[in-house]
């Protein structure tokens, strides 16, 4: 994100300076993934083998993340770290130090779909405006 | 209130009294500032013997050099430590061949002695002889005649139902916030791994054990080359007559049972920590000992090293002597619930201002080598860590190389008077009255003298002759983590396998479970018997690593990795930490529930509902599988056990035979353990 934050200022820059048109910077096209996602669907179907499963992703403009998940029973843990994005894929790590992806994804205004490396597990998340308060208030 | 007020006065202590920074001139009542201070003096600020000292030779003395000094000194100079063949070297590396201890005649006065000698070229160091203090709260507590409880374990000793501080089951009897799994996590140990060594060897640094009593008789470390009772050093150690120790105090017997007309005196703490180190298990006998055998003779063994006798002992070199008995006759682990009341605030200001000759023999301890122990390259000294509800351990435990033990309840929870913070290293099951009224229950149970009076339920005094009783204090706390390491060294014996004795302190370390959520979710903590609440906001954090588990140390010696499940949930864990980050792509072959597995965390049989459209491995009892590279449980009981997982690596089938090229199998087997805190290393993130 800070990258594209770089390249629309250059972008700035070389049109004020009145630099040739075959000189402006491309649009980058790394993924915008920012914002808060809720899990709808793991592959085709919510309920993963019988286990009950809720998730929302907070990913933050500036490249953090919170994840709050829900597994089976009890409260929702909270997870933190941070994430990067290329053209296809978004991968990240946690705070404690822990990779996680890269997975493949797509976004658009409304969904955002991150599926695993080797194919066998597709995420599809949708677009909601913040973390219920039913979820923040409710952790370990 | 009580916690902060105490706080309050332990830093205003600190404050006043331990500043290592500072030169040592400070008039104190050891000296009363008359301008000959040398910085030879090593002083306290309170409580030490004023009939003798010590001192420590900046070489070791001829006998010449020797006759010469008691001259200047006008007193005998008596060595601290005899000297054992074979051990010179490491006696001299610790400089325990220079260490004298020097008596005060009755005409002289301490201080001046001290002065005197300090001015002696031959002496590098000058110490008081302080006094430690056990770390008991309160004396014993009457046991309820022993009834079939409601567990059943793999022992018939009919007490080891109320010993949750081994098994607990969250009985509300016990604590009305008692907490599943706030113990040592050991009966999955005696199941299926070990249940101790009789070569493992604990000394109780301590009062005299009751080396008579019905349940801890036949785990007595025994001086075969001593006889009984004949008034010789038959064994030529220095000491007459130490078949199941020596009396550090008298030079005579072991001694249990020493009271005054007041009722002070002995109080059963050395035969209460036996009890918990290796009372006999499986003898149909009182309690369970943690490292006490399966009932056939293989218990770990006890030595009394007695630095207590009534109202007398526990000065510096009583107890220095007492440990590197403890090294020369064989023992792999120090058992030291006591310390000082003396709060120190650094390492520097203890061996400033208290002295080193403990110190000294504590490494000498640790260095030493031991035929019984083929295990390590050294032994272990495990200390309490206090009860003055002090936000840092005392010393001797607080020492940076020494494992010092914190004390939790049967909620899981510090207990109002226990230590924490900086020292502190470890926590493990203490014991805590005041959870019910008129029951000590939540304290620990093990073996007591049954010629000491104990404290009825209406808090009148018994002479019951009861072999059994109810303690609590850092004091109970420090001989869980003893026999948990006295089984760790057994294990790793019956295994063949050796470790650096550093590498075996941390994997004892790491060896335990999450105290801080159960912390941070209770921001107080109320008792039956009081009004006000102990604030527990300052304990997070600062209680050691966690809770001792005994299950994990062992899996830490075989190098099997332990997950943590959640009781009483469905749930996945991720098996990154198993198989890598590959671990979602492998294709699996067989999972596993081994065992007892299944039994001791009352997993629940569990079937993927897409196993059709997604491959997924399933156990042959159906009490977990692995999908989506997780395993899935459903465990409702706090328990331990093994699952072992078969993967292929580098493909999607075996190779090999007419196969298209193919991978590896790859088989790990992974450890669980289900508690009511989620351990955080087993269960990742959905990302």
């Amino acid at each position: 994100m800070m990258k594209k934050v770089f390249y629309l200022a250059a972008a700035l820059l070389l049109a004020l300076t009145g630099c040739k048109k075959e000189d402006t910077p491309q649009q980058s096209n790394v993924l915008d993934i920012a914002g808060v996602w809720e899990l709808s669907s793991v592959t085709t179907k919510v309920n993963v083998a019988g286990v009950e499963v809720s998730v929302y992703l907070d990913f933050a403009a500036g490249g953090s993340f919170t994840l709050y998940q829900q597994i089976g029973e009890g409260r929702y843990t909270k997870f933190t770290g941070s994430y990067t994005c290329t053209e296809t894929s978004v991968s990240g790590s946690y705070s404690s130090g822990k990779p996680w992806g890269p997975y493949t994804a797509t976004v658009d205004a409304s969904q955002l779909v991150l599926t695993s490396a080797s194919g066998k597990e597709t995420d599809t998340y949708k677009k909601v405006g913040s973390v219920p308060a039913s979820v923040t208030g409710n952790l370990y | 209130m009580k916690h902060q007020l105490i706080s309050c006065g332990a830093i205003l202590l600190a404050l006043l009294s331990c500043n290592p920074e500072s030169p040592d001139t400070t008039p104190t009542p050891n000296n009363q500032g008359n301008g000959t201070q040398t910085p030879k003096i090593l002083k306290i600020a309170e409580n030490n013997l004023e009939d003798a000292f010590l001192v420590k030779l900046g070489s070791v003395p001829t006998s010449e050099d020797l006759s010469a000094l008691e001259s200047a000194l006008g007193t005998c100079l008596t060595p601290v430590f005899p000297s054992t063949p074979g051990k010179e070297t490491l006696e001299h590396r610790y400089g325990l061949d220079r260490w004298f201890q020097a008596e005060v005649p009755q005409e002289e006065h301490l201080d001046k002695m001290v002065q005197k000698a300090s001015l002696l070229e031959q002496v590098a160091l000058v110490e008081y002889c302080a006094v430690a203090q056990k770390d008991v709260e309160g004396g014993i507590y009457e046991a309820s005649p022993a009834t079939k409880g409601t567990m059943s374990g793999s022992f018939n000793d009919p007490y080891l139902s109320y010993q949750w501080h081994y098994k607990n089951s969250g009985d509300r009897s016990v604590s009305p916030s008692a907490l599943s799994g706030a113990d040592i996590n050991v009966w999955d140990v005696w199941t299926s791994l070990t249940c101790g060594d009789p070569g493992i060897v604990v000394a109780v640094v301590d009062e005299g054990v009751k080396y008579t009593h019905p349940d801890l008789k036949d785990n007595m470390w025994v001086n075969k080359d001593e006889i009984p009772g004949n008034g010789i050093d038959d064994d030529g150690n220095g000491y007459i007559d130490d078949v199941y120790g020596f009396n550090f105090v008298t030079n005579g017997p072991i001694s249990w049972d020493v009271v005054d007309a007041q009722g002070n005196g002995d109080s059963g703490h050395a035969t209460h920590c036996a009890g918990t180190i290796a009372a006999v298990n499986n003898n149909g006998t009182g309690v369970a000992g943690v490292a006490g055998g399966s009932g056939n003779g293989d218990g770990c063994r006890i030595m009394s090293c007695q630095i207590f006798s009534g109202n007398a002992g526990g000065s510096s070199s009583i107890t220095a002597k007492a440990i590197k008995y403890a090294a020369d006759m064989g023992a792999s682990i120090i058992s030291c619930s006591f310390g000082l009341r003396v709060a120190y605030a650094s390492d520097n200001a203890y061996i400033k201002r208290q002295g080193s000759v403990e110190i000294d023999a504590i490494h000498y301890f640790e260095d030493s080598e031991n035929a019984n122990n083929p295990v390590l390259n050294g032994n272990i000294a495990i200390f309490s860590a206090g009860n003055e509800t002090h936000d840092f351990c005392h010393y001797p435990g607080a020492f940076y190389d020494i494992i010092s033990v914190s004390a939790f309840g049967p909620d899981g929870l510090p207990t109002y008077y226990t230590n924490y913070g900086p020292g502190c290293n470890i926590s493990a099951p203490g014991g805590e009255a005041y959870h019910v009224v008129n029951k000590w229950n939540s304290m620990v149970l093990s073996t007591v003298p049954s010629e000491l009076p104990q404290l009825g339920v209406n808090g009148e005094i018994n002479k019951t002759g009861l072999n059994y009783g109810y303690m609590q204090g850092t004091s109970m706390a420090c001989p869980h983590v003893s026999g948990v390491v006295a089984l760790g060294l057994s294990y790793a014996k019956k295994l063949g396998k050796t470790f650096d004795r550093d590498d075996f302190k941390k994997m004892i370390l790491a060896s335990v479970n999450d105290i801080d959520q159960r912390i941070a979710k209770t921001p107080e903590k109320k008792y039956a018997y009081y009004q006000s609440a102990l604030n527990l906001t300052p304990y997070y954090h600062q209680m050691g690593t966690g809770a001792i588990d005994a299950w994990r140390l062992m899996m830490h010696i075989e190098g099997t990795p332990t997950l943590t499940a959640k009781v009483g949930q469905k749930q996945w864990i991720d098996l990154t930490s198993i198989f890598g980050t590959a671990s979602i792509s492998l294709t699996y072959l067989e999972v596993e529930v081994q065992g007892s597995a299944a039994q001791s965390m009352g997993l629940q049989k569990i079937m993927p509902t897409n196993a059709d459209k997604y491959p997924a491995v399933i156990d042959a009892g159906g009490y977990a599988y692995v999908q989506f590279g997780r395993l899935y449980i459903h465990p409702t009981l706090i328990g331990s056990g093994k699952i072992k997982i078969t993967a292929v690596g580098g493909g999607d089938h075996l190779g090999g035979g007419d196969n298209p090229p193919g991978g590896m199998e790859l088989v790990e087997e992974v450890s669980l353990i289900s508690r009511e805190a989620d351990g955080g290393n087993g269960t990742g993130g959905w990302l």
